[in-house]
Order: structure tokens, then C-alpha cells, then sequence
């Protein structure tokens, strides 16, 4: 049970997807340089949060690996791992290693 | 809501009022995941059990987990586990107010975190807590048993505004005592003197805990979260 960061993406993808509906007059793109949180960011954080939230189960649907991403360790970062796909990937998959 | 069952999380289903409401809502028709730290003798086709203690992350998380896995969803969480204990606070040693925390609010806390993550999803979930009456009537002897369901009741409150948007709903019944093993260790003279100061004194029965649950997790009470809702007339 392990994660690729590939995987990881994949996961964040399917999760824009599910949400991109349910956003009023937005859309995210699926693109690993999409801003998710802070400056620029098109999600308020409630939606954040459910991004976040169904990454973790893709993640743990696709792979059977449990990764934590709302940690305590992920929200005192300097840098923010909900900053961009980008961003969640890599931690995501750093997290799951 | 599809027409595939409806799912329902109880915790501390071994015996008690929580056993009462899993076989309850077993056989109105729901997928219920019960848990407690000992094994439940529960047999149903629609049950099952999680050996686990409340307050420990890394389970609750797991069984969550379990349940997404298994039904894709989650439609309530009734957080019933708790543990109470009558003492006076200048005998009252801190591994006790811990355990009483560790179950009642931190337990409390992490179903309804996890339970959340799993509703937000499909943007409709019902969660109720357990409060008691022991934090309105100020009962002396359960100082730290009322201050962890005060912390419930605030914990509901706040809980209730966070995930509004997300279709959840989060309300809390307070119990007047009902017999139990729970309050088995209360002096009979104590258990009268509580009951009268209610407006309708006598015991409650598991089946008044259960019409306000049933009140609070219906489709149509959409419009009532945050609130707490005290049997008796407390
Ligand atoms: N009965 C009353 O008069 C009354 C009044 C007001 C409020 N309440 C509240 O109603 C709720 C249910 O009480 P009850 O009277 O049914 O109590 P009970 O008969 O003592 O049952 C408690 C249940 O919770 C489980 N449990 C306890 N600690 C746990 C933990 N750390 N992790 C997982 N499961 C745990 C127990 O199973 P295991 O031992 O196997 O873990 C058991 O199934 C509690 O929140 C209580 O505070 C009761």
C-alpha cells in the first residue's frame, strides 16, 4: 500500500471534478499549476475543505493507503499544502512515503 | 436521498441506550455501524461491529473509512458513548476527568469530524450528540461528567455553523436519567432528589431519548441544528 504522486493527482483531478458542479460560477481546471487556497484562489474554504476531504478518500479508495492531508503537521507549514494540485500532490504524496 | 439504505453510525452500541437505538433503527430499515470497546452480541445482516475506544484517531478514522468503502455514504451519526462517574471534585483524581474528557468530548469530536468528511460529500448528514441534564441542573457530585457534556453541548453549537453548508445538521439530546448501568452507581436518594427537580418527575426511557433523536434526524428538520434538546422539562 503505497502512493505514487501520479496517483496522487489522479485523485485530486476526480475530486475537482465531483466539485466543479456543485461551484456557483466556477469552474477549477485540471491542471497541476490550479491555485486552491490563498491569494488567487477560486474555492472558499468550506469548498476547500471538501476538496481536501475527498481527496483523501479517493486516495484511500484507489490505493488502501490512509493519508492524513488536514493534519496538524500540514497546517503549520510555512508553505501551505492546499496552495495549489500541485501543492496537495506532492505532500500528499510525501505524507503517504 | 437514493432508494438504497440509509446509513447510520452509533457509537458504544454494546449495551445501553446505544444497543437500544441500534436495534431501533435496524429494523426501520438501516445499515447501522455500531462500536465499543468490548464486542457487541448484535447479530443483523445489516450490522456491524467496530472494536474500538472513541477517543483513540487512528480507529475512528479507520472505521470511517471502513464505512465509505462498504456504503459510499453516511446519513447520521448518533455519538452516544459516553461514561459518567459521581464524585466529589476535591476526591476527583485527574486520570479520571481525563478518561471522562477523552470519551465524552474528544470521542464527541473526532465521530463528528470524521462523520462530517463522509456527508459533505453528498452534501446532506444528520449528527446528534449526547448531552445530559447533570450540566443544567448543576448537579453536584458529576463536576466533571456535567463540564465534558457542557463542552458537548458548545462543541454541537459551533459545529452546527461550520457545516451548515455542507447539508449537515448538529443537534444534541440531554437525557434525564434513564436506567442504565450508567447511572447504576448513583445513590437512590441522590436519583430522587434529581428527578424532582424536573418538570415532569420521573425517569426517562430509552424510548423518549429515541423520539428526540427521530425528531432531529428526520429529512424534513433541516432547519434545526444547533440545538439542544433536554428531556424532562429540565
Ligand atoms: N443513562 C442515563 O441516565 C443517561 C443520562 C444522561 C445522559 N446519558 C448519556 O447517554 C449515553 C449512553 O449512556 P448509557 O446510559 O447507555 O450508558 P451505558 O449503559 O454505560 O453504555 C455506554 C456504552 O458506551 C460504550 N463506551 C463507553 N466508553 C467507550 C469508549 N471509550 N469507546 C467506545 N465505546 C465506549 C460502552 O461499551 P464498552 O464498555 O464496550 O466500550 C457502552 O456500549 C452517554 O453519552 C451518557 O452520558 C445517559
Amino acid at each position: 500500500m503505497s502512493l505514487s504522486r501520479e496517483q496522487a493527482v489522479t485523485a485530486i483531478y476526480e475530486a475537482i471534478d465531483e466539485l466543479n458542479p456543485q461551484l456557483d460560477g466556477i469552474s477549477l481546471e485540471r491542471s497541476e499549476d490550479t491555485i486552491l487556497f490563498g491569494e488567487g484562489a477560486a474555492l472558499d474554504s468550506l469548498n476547500l475543505v471538501n476538496l481536501v476531504m475527498m481527496v483523501e478518500q479517493n486516495i484511500m479508495m484507489e490505493t488502501g493507503t490512509e493519508v492524513l492531508l488536514a493534519s496538524e503537521a500540514a497546517m503549520s507549514r510555512k508553505r501551505s499544502p492546499y496552495r495549489s494540485v500541485k501543492a496537495l500532490a506532492d505532500y500528499a504524496a510525501e505524507v503517504a512515503a | 436521498m437514493s432508494d438504497q439504505k440509509p446509513v447510520m453510525a452509533i457509537t458504544g452500541t454494546r449495551k445501553g441506550i446505544g444497543r437500544f437505538l441500534a436495534e431501533h433503527f435496524l429494523n426501520q430499515g438501516y445499515i447501522v455501524e455500531g462500536c465499543s470497546r468490548g464486542e457487541a452480541d448484535l447479530e443483523h445482516d445489516d450490522y456491524r461491529h467496530h472494536c474500538l475506544d472513541v477517543a483513540d484517531e487512528k480507529s475512528v478514522i479507520s472505521m470511517m473509512h471502513a464505512i465509505y468503502r462498504s456504503h459510499k455514504r453516511l446519513d447520521v451519526l448518533i455519538n452516544n458513548a459516553g461514561i459518567a462517574s459521581m464524585n466529589h471534585i476535591m476526591l476527583t483524581p485527574k486520570s479520571q476527568i481525563e478518561r471522562i474528557f477523552e470519551t465524552n468530548v474528544y470521542g464527541t469530536f473526532l465521530f463528528a469530524r470524521e462523520a462530517a468528511k463522509l456527508m459533505g460529500r453528498r452534501k446532506y448528514g444528520r449528527i446528534v450528540n449526547t448531552a445530559t441534564v447533570a450540566t443544567p441542573l448543576k448537579l453536584e457530585g458529576e463536576a466533571a461528567y456535567a463540564a465534558s457534556k457542557a463542552a458537548v453541548v458548545s462543541l454541537t453549537e459551533i459545529m452546527a455553523r461550520e457545516v451548515a453548508g455542507l447539508g449537515i445538521t448538529v443537534n444534541a439530546v440531554g437525557p434525564t436519567p434513564v436506567p442504565t448501568d450508567l447511572v447504576g452507581s448513583v445513590p437512590q436518594a441522590k436519583m430522587d432528589a434529581l428527578i424532582a427537580r424536573q418538570a415532569i418527575p420521573r425517569y426517562g426511557e430509552m424510548a423518549d431519548v429515541l423520539n428526540v433523536i427521530e425528531f432531529f434526524i428526520r429529512k424534513e428538520s433541516d432547519f434545526v441544528t444547533g440545538q439542544t434538546i433536554y428531556m424532562g422539562g429540565v
